[in-house]
């Protein structure tokens, strides 16, 4: 019982809508395309839901963390997430309100993501400036050497300089750089392919044990 | 502890192969008697079945009425003693209840187990009461001294009425106790006249006392017999006396050749010895009436008020091996080990340093570095507000200029689906990727369907659209704003789909209700999709979404400066019509545009210009300093 609820069950229902959705592609027929958009939308519908579960579950987990030492920061992302679900739902049922919302939006919420955001410069610098404290392999020094290339081809420095940085940049962005990002969407491509033939035919169970 | 048979070493307790050595160590504890189980040293109790070990010692009345004695405390049990089941209460209260009758009224079959024991046969010797009733039987016929009263003719068997009658014609008036009973040998088959059966040949061929009627000692050793070696001679079977011959003892007269037989010869009484009998029936043979009461009585357990059941001095089971040795002096290693451990112990306790203090301990020259990096990024910053820098020029961006054109093909009143995949974090630049082609959008009547798959998408949409038409009603003729897609690409899938089955995220209208939605079901009937992605798998799902629901729909792109370089396959292979990329594409696409808004892009661009110096200059000073300085690790 217990292995038909834990194995058995999830793997046949995900291999089965797997299946539907994917012969909803491929066979011109009107009954699985309809099955497939269904499946599709009951996919969404749980995302959703899932939203609301892991909002639950990030103010159960901080709960616990409050009480132990540091846990002032958890508290204030409690009382963060409340204060920004109190003010959307109300922005969302009273329209004369949704000031509040924009409020806290405009003035709290992107600040806030943009102040993060911007520490993200610092840091490149610091490790830029860092670059060559701990290795100093042949892959450091084309990374040292492509950083800069790319930096200094995108200034309009005086010529002859500038236009041979310029000219440098473009090839380098247009045949290693363009090559190396095919490659990598080729194998991005081949990776999605075999995880979803891996999870149609069962060998990859996610969802069970 | 156990101590190895062999080197001496101290074991643990329960070890069965000695640690230093490897030798086998012997099993020592307590063998319980009743399960055979073995239990540690020390436990009064069995592990397994609860039984005593260690019998109960003798308590006189006076103590038991004064106190019930609390039992030693064991090793593995526990220290209360134990109490009696719930079942076994009511048992005995039952038992208790039923009006027994008192203790002189035995029972029958009890008083027949416990006549053996009683002496109440004096005329017996002792050694007839420790011999079983069957084994008295058998050494009947060498023990002629107990006459009994003859029994009837029938019981004497055929084969030795026909051995007997040839011998003694004239039968005795009073039978001699040879003919005695034999029950026993009533199934043994009849051997021929003159030969002896077998099992009496075997008994025969035992070593007989000195001096008896069976002193002539056999020729033929037993075990040859008894391999099934056929006797070469009937003269090796030693002769058997006639009845007659035997002498006629009175009753209590002990014959000659008995009163010399020493102390120790009973065991060889009808060729028989003790170890012959089995435990079970040695256990099962009567006791005398002065050592059952010697015994105390159990007065815990399951056995309260029985005696005798437990040997004593029987449940140590202790091989010889088992000696315990002295340890061998420590090795030098072992002594060392000791006095590092007792100087460590010895030393004052070290308050463990702190995060501040943890901080201070860090390199000066590192901490300096990092302000120095700080502070030339922080005047990377202010210099373009102070000075004008020759470093924003005109830059170029073919594929901006590719979209501009796209743009202005677009009918009036055309719906354009616009995919909003940038949160506030992002929004610095991304504004500034897609203010201009939004704008150009609304110039030229493009009506604005947007959709995000971001949380924070539909506000950051909300934040810059409100910017541009601030009027509701013409906001609503030319935005919906249908917000967040839940799930990813199923999402997508979906909304593209179902564009009017959702729900205005502003007004709270439906989709469909709305002038900006008028006549558009799904992605089928808009004019265009522009996606403004900030990373790149956000511009990968739509795009493959999009294929998929309609190949033939024009897609273009407002990327971030990191999404260009996997955005350029897409638009190389067609998928993408257009793109901005970056503050670069931006202020390109705002110059066509021709929006007033030239000087904020060159003050960017600048800015970026002088970033971009500073971080190049940091790497090119931080590489040469560690290339001479040497590698720190």
């Amino acid at each position: 019982m217990d292995r038909l609820v834990k194995r058995i069950l999830p793997t046949s229902v995900a291999v089965g809508t797997g299946l539907l959705v994917l012969l909803g592609y491929l066979l011109p027929i009107p009954l699985l395309a309809s099955v497939r958009d269904e499946l599709i939308r009951w996919a969404v519908i749980i995302a959703a839901f899932a939203f609301v579960l892991g909002f639950f579950n990030l103010l159960r987990v901080h709960s616990g963390r409050a009480r132990k030492p540091g846990g002032i920061y958890s508290v204030i992302l409690i009382l963060t997430a409340l204060t920004s679900l109190v003010l959307t739902m109300t922005a969302l049922m009273l329209p004369t309100l949704r000031f509040l919302g924009d409020w806290w939006f405009r003035y709290v919420l992107s600040p806030l993501q943009a102040s993060v955001a911007g520490l993200i410069a610092f840091v490149l610098a610091v490790a830029a400036f860092r670059l060559l404290r701990h290795r100093r392999e042949t892959s450091v020094l084309v990374f040292l050497a492509a950083a800069l290339i790319v930096l200094l081809g995108t200034l309009p420095l005086p010529a002859p300089a500038g236009n041979w940085l310029a000219n440098l940049r473009t090839w380098w962005m247009n045949v290693p750089a363009m090559a190396g990002m095919r490659g990598l969407l080729i194998g991005v491509g081949l990776g999605i392919l075999l995880i979803g033939l891996r999870l149609l035919t069962g060998s990859d169970r996610p969802y069970s044990d | 502890m156990i101590y190895c048979p062999k080197c001496g070493t101290a074991n643990r307790q329960g070890s069965k192969f000695c640690n230093e050595c490897g030798t086998p160590l012997p099993a020592t504890g307590l063998r319980c008697p009743m399960c055979g189980a073995l239990n540690p040293v020390g436990n009064l109790y069995c592990d397994h079945c609860s039984a005593r070990l260690i019998p109960a010692e003798k308590v006189s009345p006076e103590e038991e009425k004064s106190e019930r004695p609390s039992p030693p405390k064991g090793i593995s049990l526990p220290s209360v003693p134990l109490g009696e089941e719930g079942w076994l209460s009511e048992l005995r209260a039952e038992v208790e209840a039923l009006d027994l009758p008192p203790e002189e009224e035995i029972p029958e079959w009890l008083r027949e187990r416990e006549a053996p024991a009683a002496p109440a046969a004096p005329e017996a010797p002792p050694l007839e009461a420790a011999v079983p009733e069957w084994l008295r039987e058998r050494e009947a016929p060498a023990a002629p001294a107990a006459p009994e009263a003859p029994p009837p003719e029938a019981v004497v068997p055929e084969w030795l009425r026909e051995r007997e009658t040839p011998a003694a014609p004239a039968a005795p008036e009073a039978l001699s106790p040879a003919e005695k009973p034999m029950p026993s040998l009533a199934g043994i088959p009849v051997s021929p006249a003159g030969e002896a059966p077998e099992w009496l040949r075997e008994v025969e061929f035992a070593p007989p006392i000195p001096g008896g009627p069976f002193a002539q000692p056999p020729e033929t050793p037993t075990a040859d017999i008894r391999a099934g070696a056929p006797p070469e001679e009937p003269a090796a079977v030693p002769p058997i006396l006639p009845v007659e011959e035997l002498p006629v003892l009175s009753p209590g007269e002990i014959p000659d050749w008995l009163k010399e037989a020493p102390e120790e010869a009973p065991p060889e009484l009808g060729g028989l010895v003790p170890a012959e009998i089995p435990q079970w029936l040695r256990a099962l043979r009567p006791r005398e009436e002065v050592t059952v009461e010697e015994e105390p009585a159990e007065t815990e357990g399951f056995l309260v008020g029985l005696r005798g059941l437990l040997p004593i001095g029987k449940g140590l089971d202790m091989p010889p091996t088992a000696q315990p040795l002295l340890p061998r002096a420590p090795s030098p290693a072992a002594v060392a080990r000791a006095e590092l451990l007792q100087g460590l112990l010895s030393r004052p306790l070290l308050t463990p340093p702190t995060i501040a203090a943890r901080e201070v301990s860090r390199p000066t020259g590192w901490t300096v570095a990092r302000f120095l990096v700080g502070l030339i990024l922080l005047a990377a910053i202010l210099l373009p507000m102070m000075v004008r820098l020759p470093l924003s020029g005109l830059p170029t961006a073919p594929t901006a200029e590719a979209l501009f054109a796209m743009v202005n093909q677009l009918p009036g009143n055309t719906p354009v689906l616009l995919a909003w995949e940038y949160s506030p974090a992002e929004s610095d630049e991304m504004d500034r990727v897609a203010r201009p082609l939004i704008e150009h959008l609304l110039r030229r009547g493009a009506r604005l369907i947007v959709v995000s798959t971001r949380l924070e998408g539909p506000a950051a949409a909300e934040a810059l659209l409100a910017s541009r038409l601030a009027d509701p009603s013409e906001r609503s003729q030319r935005i919906a704003n249908l917000g967040y897609l839940p799930g990813q690409a199923a999402g997508v899938r979906e909304a593209l789909e179902n564009l009017d089955g959702r729900t205005e995220a502003i007004t709270g209208l439906p989709a469909s209700q709305t002038e900006a939605m008028a006549g558009v079901h799904s992605v089928a009937d808009v004019g265009m999709v522009v996606v403004l992605a900030a990373q790149p798998d956000d511009l990968k799902t739509w795009l493959e979404q999009i294929s998929i629901a309609n190949p033939n729909m024009p897609v273009v792109a407002g990327v971030s400066a990191r999404t260009e370089l996997i955005s350029t396959p897409y638009l190389t292979a067609g998928q993408l019509g257009g793109m901005v990329a970056g503050l670069t594409g931006g202020a390109v696409y705002e110059r066509q545009l021709d929006t007033g808004r030239g000087r904020e892009y060159e003050y960017y661009l600048t800015s970026l210009g002088v970033a971009q110096l500073t971080v190049a200059a940091l790497m090119v000073i931080g590489a040469l300093i560690f290339l001479v300085g040497g590698r720190k690790r």
